[in-house]
């Protein structure tokens, strides 16, 4: 994933201090972890739901039974009913892929807002 | 909880950990049972980043950092870890400044303040954060080391929020937060 490591900071006209983020190594870990850890859902299928729920455009077709609901997770996960996660099921899903995708989308909707935060801060705003 | 996967699918050792738990405590939590079901999966890396948001040296103090957990949750509507940090909070910080921040919003500390601000927009989407929160941090004194920090706060309570709702979390009484807020001071966050 695209996030970057360091950066650079103008502190003055004439010196480019690096900046280094603290937390980039931890992060990275965590969406490796989470995409391409071992688990039931294809890493190809967690990184396309990280992507769709961070609002990235991605090649890899999430099946119909999960794109709602991933967006609900994302989106507006208070809402989300028993009935969500019976149709799911109901469509032959697992119970463990079905958490693997809560939390990539949970994980996605929440890096979306972190990498708003970091560009701000990159650009020295 | 709507996953018997993540209820009662846990490895044997992460079994003995609940079980431990249970006996200390009276009972696991939801969030003990989602963070030790495949612990390398999801709670042992964002333990790792939890934790170093919310214990490891920085200019926030412990209860400001409980109470942005609170604050974010409160804002995501995730009532487990409203409770949850609420009152973790307000064991770390005064009570009745915590119950009143969370309900009203306003601390009446412009870093605080600015600080809402911020996760209010946090949680309410990419699009809403702007440069004029971080130049209202800046201008309360917070600096780019400290709204580095809030924002990963905000970012792992993001995460935990959608999947507590997700799978709906059974909130447990208060007080056994109360209980287990020595432990939660001291070890803090990291599996």
């Amino acid at each position: 994933m695209g996030n970057p490591v360091t950066w650079f900071e103008v502190n003055s006209p004439n010196s480019v201090a690096p900046v280094t983020d603290p937390y980039a190594e931890e992060r990275r870990a965590l969406v490796e972890a989470v995409t391409r850890g071992a688990g039931h859902l294809s890493p190809e299928l967690r990184t396309a739901i990280v992507d769709r729920t961070r609002g990235q455009a991605s090649d890899a077709v999430i099946p119909d039974a999960l794109v709602g609901f991933v967006d609900r997770v994302a989106k507006n996960a208070p809402e989300i009913t028993d009935a969500d996660v019976d149709a799911v099921k109901a469509a032959g899903i697992d119970e463990e892929t079905v958490f693997e995708a809560i939390v990539a989308a949970a994980l996605g909707a929440s890096l979306a807002r972190l990498e708003a935060v970091d560009a701000l801060l990159a650009g020295g705003g | 909880m709507r996953l018997e996967a993540v209820e009662r699918g846990h490895r044997w050792k992460e079994r003995l950990i609940l079980g431990i738990v249970r006996r200390t405590m009276g009972e696991a939590t939801d969030v003990q049972r989602l963070l030790f079901h495949r612990p390398e999966f999801l709670g042992r890396p964002l333990g790792t980043i939890t934790h170093h948001a919310m214990r490891l040296d920085g200019d926030w103090s412990i209860a400001e950092r409980e109470l942005f957990a609170a604050y974010l949750s409160k804002q995501n509507r995730c009532d487990f870890c409203i409770v949850c940090h609420g009152e973790y909070a307000s064991q770390a910080g005064d009570r009745a400044l915590v119950e009143r921040i969370i309900r009203d919003g306003v601390a009446g500390d412009p870093r605080i303040d600015a600080s809402l601000e911020f996760l209010t927009a946090f949680a309410s989407g990419p699009d809403a954060i702007t440069a004029g929160q971080l130049e209202r941090l800046r201008g309360a004194g917070v600096g780019n080391a400290a709204i580095r920090d809030l924002a990963q706060i905000a970012f792992a309570f993001s995460v935990i929020n959608r999947v507590a709702d997700a799978l709906e979390f059974r909130v447990p009484e208060q007080a056994l937060f109360a209980k287990s807020w020595p432990r939660m001071r001291d070890r803090g966050y990291r599996l």
